[in-house]
């Protein structure tokens, strides 16, 4: 079992109820298998660096999730047979790395934070 | 290399020290560990590329082997996914703000 993060750049055209059945859909995916998943992010319609599929505009949502290669696997042929999912990218992550760099940033954070009251 | 600059003179020493090399610059990711290199964080990776989407090479950018390399890695991973750009035309440039 290991941590992936997927990146999907998906239509902006769509609908709300589209996309939350697209979200369900890979979440469910990803129960099927015994995998958990730790986060599901929306960034929302950005403006992309190039044109992809003639749109200049895309939406991205990310997948973070634990499981096996096999569910990785699963994934990808899935976002390959839709329609409305132009790019894909699926990457492995150290969790635990993260979490380290999450709280030295806090640490940080408190210890500036003290030296603001004073001055 | 100091000893041997000991016994000349104080003009002949400093234009010794300009041609040998102008300031050291140390790699940034090295001194600051919480900065974490990855793909989705643009605002960093767009400082190690030029204005036509070029990756800026380590002698200039000053960074260690290690991390120009997971730089490199990740600009191209935000190519791929239409977040970086591969090149700039005429009237592209690389976006400030998304």
């Amino acid at each position: 079992m290991y941590d992936y993060e997927t990146l999907c750049l998906v239509n902006p055209d769509l609908n709300d109820e589209e996309i939350g059945g697209f979200k369900s859909k890979i979440e469910g995916i990803i129960t099927s298998f015994k995998g958990n998943v730790n986060k599901t992010e929306d960034w929302g319609i950005k403006k992309l660096a190039y044109e992809v599929k003639k749109k200049n505009k895309g939406r991205y949502i990310l997948f973070q999730y634990a499981g096996s290669g096999t569910l990785v696997d699963e994934i990808e042929r899935n976002l390959r047979l839709l329609d409305y999912s132009f790019k894909f990218l699926t990457v492995k992550i150290d969790i635990k790395k993260l979490q380290k760099v999450a709280k030295a940033k806090e640490k940080e954070k408190v210890a500036s934070q003290p030296e603001e009251t004073k001055a | 290399m100091r000893e041997y600059n000991k016994n000349r003179n104080k003009t002949e020493d400093s234009s010794i020290k300009k041609r040998m090399f102008q300031r050291k610059k140390t790699c940034r990711f090295c001194g600051d560990k919480t900065i974490l290199i990855d793909f989705k964080e643009i605002r960093i990776l767009k400082m190690y590329v030029t204005e036509r989407g070029k990756i800026i090479p380590r002698r200039i950018s000053g960074n260690c082997a290690l991390h120009q390399l997971e730089i490199k890695r990740a600009i191209k991973r935000a190519r791929s996914m239409a977040l970086l750009p591969y090149t700039t035309t005429s009237h592209g440039f690389i976006q400030t703000s998304y």
